[in-house]
């Protein structure tokens, strides 16, 4: 029997060696995260929260502060898969005996982390690109497009018409939760209902000169930074 | 005539206690060790006085002032107590000058002495010329008016106030398990004094606790941290080395929010001392027959009484930082009640 | 009061003594009736109630005052000691036991170096956490008795025995139970002394301890012999690990002196390389451990090597550039030294010399590196140490001492052993199983066929 443990192995300190003090800077100096520094960690928002409470301990919201403030970036990240499951119920904020605008803070260090790559996206986020080309597009969503549009976008196989190169719903691959989630309401539907869906995903109607305030739109929402 | 009173120690407590004798037209005998009026804040140059963030001439100044000038008060410098015999009621004390007094009571403020750092050798005072006590930064302020590395007398871009240094602490032995009272706050105002001044440097709190208890809670805990972010990190700091690759000291600790340890680079590290009962807190204790604390030697006071000025001897009342950590407001407070109930004792009519 | 009593008994300096005190320690004292030291005067109680013999060191040991980080005066002797060995230390470093006795014979000390010792199995206790107070006070009083009958004075050679035996000795003395319960076993053994007492050493004193109290006299040594040599040991930086055993366990009874770090770090060892003029080097790592765990050096080496290259090796090679690493303890030793070359695999390679302080001293008070500090056992790299402290033909050295390896094992498979035994009396070192507690030479199998045959 070997006794003499894993004979090729060197384990690394733990040691946190230094920190750094520019990233809570930077998260200060967004208008939202400036109350960061008010916390005194005394954990009332992580014991309020629900996704700490009742989904994943590791969503801490206290300690994504300390770890925010001391610049220990490498901890963030170990928690960077739960970081994004805040369900917005403002216990925190509403709760915080400092003072500290906890969710927005949050945010703000989710932003910064982000803009520093220094964590992926959150898979929702593509939804809501999706959603908002849609909106730029149009002026308008138009429910049965976005929704079998998404379904493509997660690696359905759809059938799309040969024209418009729009999906074509229920044709081709369609998950099954769907397919129970609508069929049944679809049943007792009124029939004109859904024919006014089937032409609105035909002919797309669009907002009153919408090609002209697109343009307006989508260059004020690329100055703030929202299509990035 | 009334009988006299002897206040032992020129400090916060002793001058309180002499400044109200005085006033009740008493005659005072105030003896002091050491050549001047004040007590550690004057003697040792004390920069800022917490609570209320004034400097130690503003607080004790006027009181020096009073007491030198009332003509009740004889001032006794460079004078202790040596031995004292007779009954409550007259006390008959002798002085290390030769001279014998009769005094119908006694107050004793013989104060506290600050813990010496190289008691805990891992934090490296003595050592490292870089780290250094809340005293001497007292010090660095009050006499050279700026902040700097005593090594290469540049600016720190770091400096770390290392808590409960001699406190809280059973390594030391039984005698120094209490808390300082003050260190906290203390530091709360050291650090927005250097943040005040030098913005750019980071200041780093490591804590157990924040003890800046009652009304300090806001100026001397919040403040530092919302207005000035001052950044407390919870641990204690278990050992201080310094590295001669870049020159700079190592706080070794356990960030125990994170759960992990840290061996973080500082410019400047502050050990916030405790405190201890002076030696001639010690020596009174045993001329005066006094009740001590068995662990840590403070004065303690009577079990009869709840005022915790009135001793275990008749006649003799304690006040200040002898019995225990205080801070200066409550030392004059208590001096001056002390004085008060030697008033009281010694049978004075007092007409004001 | 404790401190009083203690000089008041041991109210001189020893004549032999080079260490003359001033009153007061010159450095910051824990205090001094808080602490450990009280277990003193319960001794004396014990001893007054019947309960146990104490030991006394006497005039004849020529003890020597050192202070305590308490500020107590610890006495070490130095005459008339018994040898209580290390078990790693004669297996893996044999070098640092001899460098040991060659200074006791250079000083013309007494000694016994005898078997009749036992391990103090605290290996095996801090090891794998079996073992129990009643079982390693058992095996230390049976050889605190052993030597209290020789009338040497014990010595101890390994850390970990060292600080062992000082813990016991703390419960023992507080607990009655213990007493107790090691008392029948004692008395079945035949330790206990005629009125059935307990025999315990006035004082427990690790080698470092000596090496310690007599450093002006090993630096009188090295100016005398090792500079008559070419030896200078001023540009060498040394840095200093000190064994967790000696000085934290039971850390009020351990040298401290105001020289080494103003008295707030342990003196044993630094001590001595300060007086050798040597340069000490700090280093940011100082605190920490070398990682050898007991355990963890048999059965997690990984966390051992690594503790010991990156938190150690890497540290004093890379930050202070240090031409040694002097150690007090046979673990530490072992582990930096073994754990070396394992970093290469890693890059991580950090070659230094390590040794214990009494083989750098006999190094540099001109020793023979490998007749008796025995370097040919180090797996680091001591050449360029040896280089730089001025011993620049340890080639020939090592020749020598091939050749005498050579004509020690001719005499051997010739057989004869009466003509070894001669060239041994000879020889540069100690003679091993020359005398016994029972003053006869070591009757058993291997009596006639000393060293090398095993």
């Amino acid at each position: 029997m070997d006794v003499s443990g894993d004979w090729n192995l060197i384990i690394l300190p733990r040691v946190i060696n230094d920190y750094d003090l520019d990233f809570a800077k930077e998260v200060m100096s967004l208008p939202e995260g400036k109350t960061m520094i008010q916390c005194y960690q005394c954990s009332y928002c992580t014991a309020s929260c629900p996704v700490h409470n009742y989904w994943d301990e590791r969503y801490n919201s206290r300690h994504f502060i300390h770890l925010a403030r001391l610049g220990l970036i490498d901890e963030l990240q170990k928690r960077a898969d739960v970081m994004w499951r805040c369900v917005s119920c403002h216990k925190c904020t509403h709760r915080c005996p400092k003072g500290v605008l906890v969710e927005e803070v949050l945010k703000a260090i989710l932003k910064t982390m982000a803009k520093k790559g220094l964590i992926d996206e959150y898979p929702s986020k593509k939804f809501d690109k999706f959603f908002t080309e849609s909106v730029l597009e149009y002026g308008r969503i138009e429910d049965g497009e976005l929704l079998f549009g998404w379904i493509e976008k997660q690696g359905y196989n759809v059938v799309k018409d040969p024209i418009l190169k729009k999906p074509i719903p229920f044709l081709g691959e369609t998950p099954e939760w769907l397919k129970q989630l609508v069929m049944k309401p679809i049943k007792s539907m009124n029939i004109s209902f859904l024919v006014l869906n089937a032409k609105h995903m035909l002919f797309h109607p669009r907002t009153k000169n919408w090609n002209k305030f697109k343009q307006v739109l989508r260059k004020v929402v690329q100055e703030e930074g929202g299509l990035t | 005539m009334a009988k006299s009173v002897l206040v032992i120690g020129g400090g916060p407590a002793g001058l309180g206690a002499a400044r109200i004798l005085g006033k009740l037209g008493i005659p005072t005998i105030l003896v002091e060790k050491e050549d001047r009026l004040g007590g550690n804040p004057i003697l040792n140059h004390y920069h800022t006085l917490i609570p209320r963030k004034l400097k130690p001439e503003q607080v004790l100044g006027p009181y020096i002032k009073e007491v030198e000038s009332n003509p009740n008060v004889q001032v006794k410098l460079k004078t202790e107590l040596t031995a004292c015999e007779g009954e409550p009621g007259s006390y008959k004390v002798t002085l290390s000058n030769g001279e014998t007094h009769e005094v119908g009571a006694i107050v004793v403020a013989k104060g506290f002495e600050h813990f010496d750092p190289r008691r805990k050798g891992e934090l490296g005072y003595g050592l490292y010329p870089d780290v250094i006590t809340n005293l001497e930064l007292e010090q660095m302020f009050s006499r050279e008016g700026r902040l700097y590395r005593p090594s290469n007398g540049q600016l720190p871009k770091r400096v770390a106030f290392v808590f409960c240094v001699g406190s809280r602490d059973r390594q030391l032995g039984v005698t120094n398990v209490h808390c300082c009272r003050y260190g906290c706050a203390l530091s709360g105002l050291q650090a927005m004094e250097i943040k005040q001044h030098y913005p750019d440097v980071d200041v780093f709190c490591y804590y157990m606790d924040v003890r800046t208890y009652g009304t300090w809670e806001y100026p001397f805990y919040w403040a530092p941290q919302e207005q000035y972010g001052v950044r407390y990190v919870r641990g204690r700091i278990a050992g201080i080395t310094y590295s001669p690759a870049d020159g700079r000291l190592r706080v070794k600790h356990e960030d125990t929010i994170v759960q992990r340890p840290a061996e973080v680079p500082m410019d400047l590290v502050v050990l916030v001392l405790g405190m201890e009962p002076s030696a001639g807190t010690k020596k009174v204790a045993k001329i005066l027959g006094l009740a001590q604390d068995p662990d840590s030697k403070f004065l303690v006071p009577s079990e009869e009484s709840g005022s915790n000025i009135i001793s275990n001897k008749p006649g003799i009342f304690i006040a200040g930082a002898c019995k225990g950590p205080i801070d200066i407001e409550s030392s004059l407070a208590e001096g001056e009640a002390a004085g008060a109930e030697a008033a009281a004792f010694v049978g004075a009519k007092v007409t004001v | 009061m404790a401190r009083a009593k203690l000089e008041s008994k041991w109210g001189y300096v020893s004549p032999g003594g080079i260490l003359r005190y001033p009153e007061e320690p010159p450095f910051p004292v824990k205090e001094y009736d808080a602490h450990y030291d009280h277990i003193f005067e319960m001794m004396e109680e014990l001893e007054a109630k019947g309960e146990i013999l104490i030991y006394r060191i006497t005039e004849e040991h020529q003890p020597i005052p050192v202070y305590t980080s308490t500020g107590r005066i610890k006495l070490i002797p130095t005459n008339k000691l018994w040898h209580h060995k290390s078990c790693g230390q004669c297996g893996n470093i044999p070098g640092y036991p001899a460098s040991l006795f060659w200074f006791m014979n250079k000083f013309g000390l007494d000694y016994l170096n005898e078997p009749h010792q036992t391990s103090c199995t605290a290996w095996n206790y801090h090891g794998s956490g079996t073992s129990n107070p009643v079982a390693l006070a058992a095996v230390w009083l049976r050889n605190m008795h052993q030597a209290w009958k020789t009338g040497y004075y014990p010595l101890i050679h390994c850390g970990t025995s060292f600080g062992s035996y000082k813990e016991t000795r703390e419960q023992l003395i507080m607990n009655k139970e213990l007493r107790d319960a090691v008392k029948p076993i004692l008395k079945k053994l035949g330790r206990l002394t005629e009125d059935g007492r307990i025999v315990i050493p006035q004082e427990i004193v690790h080698y470092s301890e000596w090496v310690h109290a007599m450093r002006y006299r090993i630096k009188e040594l090295y100016e005398k012999e090792g500079k008559a040599k070419g030896i200078d040991v001023s540009n060498v930086r040394v840095a200093i690990h000190n064994a967790c055993h000696t000085y934290k366990m039971i850390a009020d009874d351990y040298p401290y002196d105001p020289e080494v770090y103003n008295g707030q770090r342990p003196a044993a060892s630094t001590a001595v390389i300060k007086a050798l003029g040597a340069q000490v080097v700090d280093y940011s790592t100082w605190y920490d451990c070398c990682g050898f765990g007991f355990r963890h050096i048999l059965t997690e080496r990984e966390f051992t090597r690594s503790m010991a290259i990156q938190r150690k090796l890497k540290v004093i090679a890379e930050e202070v550039k240090a031409d040694v690493i002097i150690t007090h303890d046979t673990g530490c030793t072992t582990t930096f030294e073994k754990n070396q070359w394992i970093g290469k695999a890693h890059g991580m390679y950090y070659p230094v010399a390590v040794m214990s302080d009494v083989m750098f001293a006999a190094l540099a008070c001109g020793a023979h590196p490998f007749k008796v500090v025995q370097l040919y056992w180090n797996c680091s790299h001591y050449e360029p140490l040896l280089e730089k402290m001025g011993i620049t033909n340890w080639r020939e050295l090592k020749k020598e001492w091939e050749d005498t390896v050579k004509y020690i094992s001719e005499l051997e498979k010739a057989g004869k052993y009466d003509e070894l035994m001669e060239f041994f009396k000879e020889y540069d070192l100690y003679e091993p199983y020359s005398r016994t507690s029972t003053g006869k030479p070591r009757a058993s199998a291997t009596s006639n066929m000393p060293l090398f045959k095993s």
